[in-house]
């Protein structure tokens, strides 16, 4: 049963690294335009080995990071082996692996290496910040998730204290040992190790001999700015469905807890329409372009 | 604004910078209070020396268009008065005139020229 959702992720891994898995010059034109429309930066055109390497180096890692975190969400549900046949099998894949991928990633974005060999060097003269590379509602949803997730888990076990749950076994203790309640830890570790890693992301020099590789590793430090905040995001938002369900399934709704049922169902709603927002709201927005609209469009380039 | 450097130009790195830094400052590309890089970041984004960097910060600085605050960085300094950015101009011209090795006399005639005025006028 769980088998299929395993090879499921693990295909949409392999998905995210075109480049990595093409062998053809066309299929290697084909995969930088993808990449060149997506982050607004003539890569095409700036197709050099250096560029190639890069996106490869950054494919590479979120292949053995989301391979690593396919790999111990199967560990954890090789431990739990109730869970295989429930509703949270599938999340608890996804938190993992998304947030293994996100780290590696993230992890990618090492020091530039510049792609000609001109006389000329460029530099910008203001520093960009983090707010030039992530927009504010990713920055903030950072921070939201996580605390979402906390909120969950305290109503979770507030509403099990006083009763209302109709299962006295939802302690604060059983659920912070849930799988919903691990994540939320790490989503909180998540967020630490984003707001650290962020600021040295920022801070490396970017030396560049034209504009145009100076806005190629512009969209590539956003790729990786970007990646860190959607850590704790995909922790944060997961721990709070797997709370929810994993709370749900055990609550007595033939009983005493079918208002709180009725309360985390409609709640859980919400969360979902919130989640269909944002992602209508990126697919509008097009954020990958952030950095672009923020550094480069009205200035001079 | 992005500044650029040409190792093959006859000027030294830190006065292509610092007239880059002027024409912004004075063409209103660079606001006042716009905080530039760090020395270090400057330095190590041109693939330049750090002292280099921080030698036409000084002269920026010594010349008004910039303010260094310690740790804080430095800034685009606020715009200053008419006569003052006069006075700015003048010292930025007899200065490139004592670089170039041209005289006082020769440094007049140009200045009559440019501003047309004839030598019995002055």
């Amino acid at each position: 049963m769980a088998i299929p959702f395993f090879i499921v992720f693990g295909v949409v891994l392999v998905a995210f690294a075109p480049l990595t898995f093409t062998s053809t010059a066309r299929g290697r034109t084909r995969a930088l335009a993808s990449y060149a429309k997506r982050l607004g930066t003539d890569l095409v055109s700036a197709s050099n080995a250096v560029t190639i390497a890069r996106i490869r180096r950054r494919e590479r890692a979120v292949l053995a990071g989301g391979t690593l975190g396919l790999l111990a969400s199967a560990g954890a549900a090789f431990v739990l082996p109730k869970h295989l046949d429930e509703p949270i099998l599938p999340m608890m894949i996804f938190a993992f692996t998304c947030s293994g991928a996100t780290l590696g990633a993230a992890s990618a974005s090492s020091a530039t290496a510049l792609g000609s060999t001109d006389a000329r060097r460029v530099a910008r003269l203001t520093t960009p910040t983090r707010r030039d590379y992530v927009p504010g509602p990713e920055r903030w949803g950072a921070r939201f998730a996580p605390a979402a997730a906390v909120i969950s888990v305290s109503a979770a076990a507030i509403a099990s204290s006083l009763g209302l749950l109709g299962n006295p076994g939802l302690s604060l203790t059983w659920l912070v040992g849930s799988i919903g309640g691990v994540l939320t830890i790490a989503s909180f570790v998540a967020l630490a190790l984003t707001e650290a890693i962020s600021g040295r992301i920022v801070a490396t020099a970017q030396p560049a001999h034209s504009p145009s590789e100076l806005a190629t590793d512009d969209a590539f430090k956003a790729m990786a700015l970007r990646d860190m905040t959607m850590m704790p995001i995909f922790l944060g938002f997961s721990s709070t469905i797997l709370i929810f369900l994993d709370v749900g399934s055990r609550t007595d709704i033939q009983g005493v807890g079918l208002p709180s049922a009725i309360i985390g169902f409609v709640l859980l709603m919400a969360i979902f329409g919130l989640t269909v927002a944002l992602v209508t709201w990126s697919l509008v927005t097009r954020p990958q372009q952030f950095y672009r609209r923020r550094l480069w469009d009205g200035a001079s380039r | 604004m992005i500044l650029t450097l040409d190792s093959t130009s006859a000027l030294p790195p830190f006065e292509q910078l610092r007239i880059q830094v002027i024409d912004a400052v004075m063409s209103g590309r660079l606001g006042a209070g716009a905080k530039l890089p760090t020395v270090r970041r400057l330095a190590e984004d041109l693939g330049i020396a750090a002292n280099t960097v921080a030698r036409s910060y000084r002269e920026l600085e010594r010349a008004g268009y910039i303010e260094t605050r310690g740790r804080n960085g430095s800034t685009v300094a606020s715009r200053n008065t008419t006569s003052q950015e006069g006075k700015l101009a003048a010292d930025t011209f007899a200065r490139r005139a004592g670089e170039l090795g041209i005289s006082a006399q020769e440094a007049m005639a140009l200045v009559r020229t440019a501003l047309q005025i004839s030598p019995q006028e002055s």
